[in-house]
């Protein structure tokens, strides 16, 4: 696929006050593949991926999908679908008016609207209002929300946050399938067991910088788990 | 900006919030100027003119212009409630240039709030002529001063919508929103009339400008002189432009302040 969807952060540093949440981060993510996000609590996951979608300023540095920050998109939920937190949703709608709200802004057909809520697998649970939904509809939900402009680039924060095994096989199949269909995707985690087999390439940062970025193999290729490599590359103990 | 409009309308027509503010427009409008003309302005605490007489018409219409924090916190709903509800970080995804997003609301809210002050209005005149038949006694104001009186009442319902809207956005917390716009209604622009010289500046104030839309009986006007003497209120209109200026404000100050801040 083109360089239009490669994700590139350059130097990315970002300070709360007196905390470095990340520092001179530098990474690129290329379409095609499953790119896990890795790095213990506190690490600066969540702070890099609001920076590279606008919502969170950079002290310094760049994030930019395709060459563009995210703000100078052209159609931004077109270009990139992201998830950022576990339930962001008014209590009181139904998923179906969720998605119609957000589909109304990037002037979706209520066909793209049915769509996404087969392709989430919803269509039992669309028109209940979203108050009584479990931790794995409200994941689908989110990730229906990020779908509806059909988006080549995909960025979520801890999507597996919360799930079921089978949901995580779910979301495994998911990701699998999207970058398949050669999106870029790009998905955070701190649990590692469940980043292993869902990811291809892995960014690990600790401490708000990067430690290591590559293919899965090249971590675990001598045969130790993600979990001990992890451990090792963050100074845990192992 | 023709989507974004859509789509608060749909935001708006989606939760349950709406179908209480035609029963709050209906309670604030119709129910509460009913009651004062069944009771009869001449059996108030202190007796006044009864709705025989045009004062008395201007009093039981200028309760309703009492609510109008009504539709002011339901306009700052449009923005708290994103905040509370955390649905802003997908609005601002969807909507990456928030200026719009705000402007939007106000567009939408606008609207919204015209047709609040409408049954307000609406209510409120069925409530003077209905009650006034149920005694038995004429109101005392022809058609065409009610009915000036009542487009100044939804006036004020609208740009108080937008006044909330804008208020909303400043301070992204409903109940922060609340706070403010009572203790300034009703407390700080009173003790500012106190301080020589601000009462030249009162009627370009909010509640300057909201009395020359709803102070439109002789008590209010009494008590404003008492407490801003010699302040003469801007005309109608202008003090509904006046009011309108004030949410545009807020609104553009949104912009350049709390909505530029890091959504985390
Ligand atoms: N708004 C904020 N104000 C102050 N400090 C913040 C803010 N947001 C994040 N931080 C700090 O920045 C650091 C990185 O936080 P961040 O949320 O990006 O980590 P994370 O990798 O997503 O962690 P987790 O796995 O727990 O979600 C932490 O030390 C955190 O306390
Ligand atoms: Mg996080």
């Amino acid at each position: 696929m083109t360089m239009s969807n490669q994700v590139m952060v350059r130097g990315l540093t970002r300070h709360f006050g007196q905390v470095a949440a990340v520092t001179d981060l530098s990474f690129t993510v290329e379409p095609g593949v499953v790119t896990g996000f890795l790095g213990p609590n506190g690490a600066g996951k969540t702070t890099t991926l609001r920076m590279l979608l606008g919502l969170v300023r950079p002290t310094s540095g760049t994030a930019t999908i395709g060459g563009r920050r995210y703000a100078d998109l052209t159609h931004p939920a077109r270009t990139v679908g992201a998830v950022l937190d576990a339930s962001s949703f008014h209590p009181g709608r139904s998923a179906r008016n969720h998605l119609r709200v957000y589909g109304d802004m990037i002037g979706c057909s209520e066909r793209r609207i049915d769509e996404v809520v087969d392709l989430l697998g919803m269509p039992e649970f669309a028109d209940r209002p979203v108050r009584g939904f479990s931790t794995g509809m409200r994941q689908r939900l989110n990730l229906a929300t990020a779908m509806l402009g059909d988006p080549p680039v995909l960025v979520l924060d801890e999507p597996g946050n919360g799930l079921d095994p089978e949901g995580i096989a779910w979301l495994r199949r998911f990701l699998r399938a999207m970058a398949d269909e050669g999106r870029t995707v790009l998905v955070s985690s701190h649990v590692l067991s469940e980043a292993e087999q869902m990811v291809d390439q892995v960014l690990v940062i600790r401490r708000g910088r990067l430690m290591s970025a590559g293919p899965l193999a090249g971590l675990t290729g001598d045969g130790s788990t993600l979990e001990q490599a992890f451990l090792r590359l963050t100074g845990g103990a192992a | 900006m023709r989507r974004l409009v859509k789509a608060e309308f749909r935001r708006l027509f989606t939760t349950a919030l709406w179908r209480w503010g035609p029963l709050a427009a209906v309670v604030c409008g119709g129910v509460l100027v009913g009651l004062a003309t069944l009771v009869g302005p001449e059996n108030f605490e202190p007796s006044m003119p009864g709705v025989r007489t045009e004062e008395g018409v201007r009093t039981v219409l200028s309760l309703t212009g009492l609510t109008v924090i009504v539709p002011a916190l339901f306009g700052a709903t449009a923005v708290t409630s994103e905040y509370r509800h955390k649905t802003i970080t997908f609005t601002f995804l969807f909507a990456p240039r928030r200026q719009t997003v705000l402007a939007a609301k106000l567009l939408t809210y606008a609207v919204a709030g015209a047709a609040y002050g409408l049954v307000v209005t609406a209510s409120a005149a069925a409530g003077l002529y209905g009650g006034a038949a149920l005694r038995g006694v004429s109101v005392g104001a022809g058609p065409g001063t009610v009915a000036e009186l009542l487009l100044r009442l939804a006036a004020a319902m609208t740009v108080y919508t937008m006044l909330g809207v804008g208020i909303g956005a400043l301070l992204r917390n409903q109940t922060a929103a609340l706070a403010a716009l009572g203790l300034y209604l009703y407390m700080v622009e009173h003790a500012l009339a106190l301080i020589p010289g601000v009462n030249l500046i009162y009627p370009y104030l909010p509640g300057g400008a909201t009395a020359a839309l709803t102070n439109f009986n002789l008590i209010s006007q009494a008590a404003a002189e008492i407490s801003v003497s010699s302040a003469r209120l801007l005309p109608p209109v202008l003090g509904a432009l006046v009011l309108a200026a004030y949410a545009v404000t807020a609104t553009a100050l949104a912009i350049g302040v709390p909505m530029r801040r890091d959504v985390t």
